[in-house]
C-alpha cells in the first residue's frame, strides 16, 4: 500500500472510530440513567472495539506519514484520546468498574472530537522535532493525560457519589467513596509518574537541540 | 519557640507555600514577556501596570531577588525535612519491621481467620517469614515486602534538591557563548582560547522546499596549546569538544557588500542580515543589511516577502545611515546598485551562515542523576508500598492473621481477605 492509501484507510477507520465511541457513550448513559445492565455490558465490548480501531487508525497514520503519529495538533488529539481509551480499560479490567464509563467516554468523545476539527496534512518534521526523544517524551505524555483522564472521571463519581441513593445496582456498580478515592489516587499516581518521565525527557530532548534543559 | 519556628520552617505545610508562590511567581515569568524596557510594556498594558511589572520585577521574574530567595528557602525547607527524618527513616528500615514490633502495635482483630497461614503468605507475595514464640507460647509467624518502599518519599524529596542544586550551580558556573559565520571563516571564542573554524554548512532542503536539517563541519583549536579537534554539529546532534558542547542554534543570510568609487573596488565586507557597515572613506555613512529574501515576491500589500529558501529571485533590503540617520532604504533585486555621490554600493553573494552556541555546564550529570533518583522514587513510593503480614495461632489450631500497609489500608485488607478465601478454597479442593 502506498502512503496515500494508508492514509485514506485512516480517515475512514478514524470516522468509524468516532461513530463506536459515540455509540458506547449513548449505551453507557442509558446503563446509568436506566439501571440496566445490559447496555453497559454491549458498551464495554464497544470501548474494547472502539480501541481497536483506534489502533488501526494511528498504525495507519504512522505508515502513511512514515513516522510515529505525535507530532501535531491532530495526532497528538487523537493519541491523547486513545491514551484514555487504554487508562479506562485497563481500570475497567482491574477494578470491574462499568459505570465510569459513562463519566469517561463524554472525555474521550470531547477530545478526539477536536481531533476531528484540525488539520491532518501531513508535513515533514522540522529538524527540531526530529529525534528519538520525540516518542519517548510524547509517548509518556499520552499514558500519563490518559491517567489523568481517567482520574478525572473518578474524581467526578466521588463528588456525586453520595447524591445517589442507595441501592443495589450503585452499590453493585459504583464503589464507595473511599475505593473511589483510592481509584482516583493509583490514577493519578500512574499518570504522575509518566508525566514526570515527560518532563525529565523533554528536558533532554531540549538540552540536544537547543542548549537549555529549560527555556 | 525556637523548636516551634524550626518545625513549621521544615514542615510540609510551609513547603506548599512556597511551591504555591513559586507557581504564582511562574505563571507572571511565563506570560509576561521577559527582559523588556518600561516603554514595551506601557505600550502592551498600561502606565501602572507597567510600572508594576518593574517595580517588582515581574520583568525579570526568573533572575530577581526574590525569586532566588524563594527557591532558597524551598531548598532549606528541602534540607532540612530530609534531614530530620533521615535518622528515624533509616531506624524504621533497619529495625522497624519485625514481628514484635508488629504484635506490639496490633489489636488483635484479626483480617482473617485461616488454617493455612503458609498459602496465605505465599499468594500475597510475602517469601520470607519469620517465626517467633510469644511470651505466651504462641507461635507469631511474620512476614514484610517492599520496606525500600518507605524511602520513595524521602528520595523524591533529595532529587528535587538535588534538581535545584544542578540548577543553581549549573547558573553559576555556566559558560556560554555564541559563535556565527559562513564556511570559510575563523571566529575566536570571546573570552576563551579557542578558536572556531566554520568548514561547511549545509541546508538540506526537501522537494517541498522546508528544511531537513542544518549541518554545520567545524574545527575547533585551542590557540594556546595548538590541538585542534572537529566534526559536524546539527540539530539535536550537538558536538562536544573539549569539554564544551556546540549546538547548530540558528542561521540566516549573508551577504558581500562592496564599495566601488570610480570603478574601483574600496571596500568590501561580509555582512550577516542585521549587521551594519561603515564607508571608510566618508566616515559618517552607514550600509545595513537589513534582510534577505532569497526568493523575492511582494505581498499583497506591497510589503517583501519570499516564496521559498531557494535563490530564486534574491533581494537584499538595506538601509542606509547618515550620522545615525536613515537617509535611504529599498529592496535591491537583479543587478540593481545603490548609487551615493561618487560611491556604488553593491550586494553581491548571498549565502547562509550558521550560528553556534557554545556552553560548558559542569553540573549537567547532575541532572541526569536527578531524573533518575526522582523517577525511582515515584516508582518506590507509588508501586512498592510496605505490606506487613502475620498469622498468630490460636488454641484451636487455627491462625489469627493482621497486616497493615503504608498506603492504602483498605485495599490491602480486602486483599488479605479476599486471598484467604481463595486459599482456604484452594485446600480444600486439594483435600477433594
Amino acid at each position: 500500500m502506498t502512503s496515500e492509501q494508508f492514509l485514506n484507510l485512516e480517515n475512514i477507520v478514524f470516522t468509524v472510530t468516532m461513530v463506536v465511541y459515540l455509540a458506547a457513550m449513548a449505551l453507557y448513559f442509558l446503563f446509568f440513567a436506566l439501571k440496566n445492565e445490559k447496555p453497559g455490558k454491549i458498551a464495554d465490548k464497544l470501548m474494547v472495539v472502539a480501541f481497536i480501531l483506534h489502533t488501526v487508525a494511528l498504525v495507519t497514520r504512522g505508515l502513511g506519514a512514515g513516522r510515529l503519529p505525535l507530532t501535531n495538533q491532530y495526532e497528538f488529539a487523537t493519541s491523547f484520546a486513545w491514551g484514555i481509551c487504554l487508562c479506562y480499560l485497563i481500570f475497567l479490567w482491574k477494578y470491574k468498574f462499568r459505570a465510569l464509563g459513562a463519566f469517561v467516554t463524554p472525555v474521550i468523545f470531547l477530545i478526539i472530537g477536536y481531533a476531528a476539527m484540525q488539520s491532518r496534512e501531513v508535513k515533514e518534521l522540522m529538524p527540531a522535532l526530529r529525534s528519538n526523544w520525540l516518542a519517548i517524551h510524547v509517548s509518556s505524555a499520552i499514558i500519563s493525560y490518559g491517567a489523568f483522564g481517567v482520574s478525572f472521571a473518578v474524581s467526578l463519581m466521588f463528588l456525586i457519589r453520595e447524591k445517589l441513593k442507595n441501592n443495589s445496582f450503585w452499590e453493585t456498580h459504583i464503589p464507595q467513596k473511599e475505593k473511589l478515592d483510592l481509584i482516583s489516587y493509583r490514577a493519578v499516581s500512574l499518570g504522575f509518574l509518566f508525566l514526570t518521565f515527560v518532563i525529565i525527557s523533554g528536558a533532554i530532548w531540549a538540552e540536544r537541540a537547543w542548549g537549555s534543559y529549560w527555556s | 519557640m525556637m523548636k516551634k519556628l524550626r518545625n513549621f520552617i521544615f514542615s510540609m505545610r510551609f513547603a506548599l507555600i512556597l511551591l504555591l508562590l513559586l507557581v504564582l511567581a511562574c505563571v507572571a515569568g511565563s506570560v509576561i514577556p521577559q527582559g523588556y524596557t518600561m516603554s514595551y510594556y506601557t505600550q502592551s498594558y498600561s502606565q501602572q501596570l507597567a510600572g508594576a511589572v518593574l517595580l517588582f520585577g515581574l520583568d525579570d521574574v526568573f533572575h530577581s531577588v526574590w525569586f532566588i530567595v524563594l527557591v532558597l528557602i524551598l531548598c532549606a525547607n528541602l534540607l532540612g525535612c530530609n534531614v530530620l527524618r533521615f535518622p528515624a527513616l533509616l531506624r524504621r528500615f533497619r529495625s522497624g519491621f519485625t514481628p514484635e514490633h508488629a504484635l506490639a502495635g496490633w489489636d488483635g482483630k484479626a483480617l482473617v481467620q485461616t488454617h493455612e497461614p503458609e498459602a496465605l503468605f505465599q499468594k500475597n507475595g510475602f517469601r520470607r517469614v519469620k517465626t517467633i514464640q510469644t511470651e505466651e507460647s504462641r507461635e507469631l509467624r511474620y512476614s514484610v515486602r517492599n520496606r525500600a518502599g518507605i524511602w520513595g518519599a524521602w528520595l523524591c524529596h533529595f532529587g528535587m534538591l538535588i534538581v535545584i542544586l544542578g540548577f543553581g550551580l549549573g547558573q553559576i558556573t555556566e559558560e556560554e557563548y555564541t559563535v556565527y559565520g559562513v564556511p570559510g571563516e575563523t571566529k575566536a571564542v570571546e573570552g576563551t582560547d579557542y578558536e572556531v573554524t566554520i568548514d561547511d554548512f549545509v541546508v538540506a532542503l526537501r522537494d517541498d522546499d522546508t528544511v531537513e536539517q542544518y549541518t554545520a563541519t567545524i574545527t575547533v583549536t585551542d590557540t594556546q596549546t595548538g590541538e585542534s579537534g572537529g566534526g559536524q554539529t546539527s540539530v539535536n546532534s550537538p558536538l562536544s569538544l573539549f569539554g564544551m558542547r556546540f549546538y547548530q542554534n540558528s542561521t540566516g543570510w549573508a551577504a558581500t557588500v562592496q564599495i566601488w568609487k570610480d570603478e574601483e573596488l574600496i571596500q568590501e565586507d561580509l555582512l550577516c542580515a542585521g549587521e551594519y557597515t561603515l564607508i571608510e572613506d566618508i566616515g559618517s555613512v552607514a550600509v545595513m543589511f537589513s534582510a534577505f529574501y532569497p526568493d523575492y515576491v511582494e505581498d499583497v500589500d506591497g510589503s517583501p516577502g519570499t516564496a521559498s529558501s531557494r535563490l530564486n529571485n534574491p533581494a537584499y533590503l538595506y538601509q542606509l545611515y547618515y550620522h545615525n540617520e536613515v537617509i535611504g532604504m529599498n529592496v535591491l533585486t537583479g543587478d540593481e546598485v545603490i548609487t551615493l555621490d561618487d560611491y556604488t554600493i553593491v550586494f553581491t553573494d548571498p549565502q547562509q551562515y550558521t550560528l553556534l552556541q557554545i556552553k560548558r555546564d559542569s553540573f549537567a550529570w547532575l541532572t541526569a542523576i536527578e531524573g533518575l533518583l526522582v523517577a525511582l522514587a515515584l516508582i518506590l513510593a507509588f508501586y512498592l508500598r510496605t505490606e506487613e503480614l502475620w498469622a498468630l495461632e490460636n488454641e484451636d489450631g487455627s491462625w489469627s492473621v493482621g497486616g497493615r500497609s503504608v498506603k492504602g489500608g483498605e485495599e490491602f485488607r480486602e486483599r488479605i481477605r479476599g486471598s484467604a478465601e481463595t486459599a482456604e478454597e484452594l485446600e480444600e479442593k486439594n483435600d477433594v
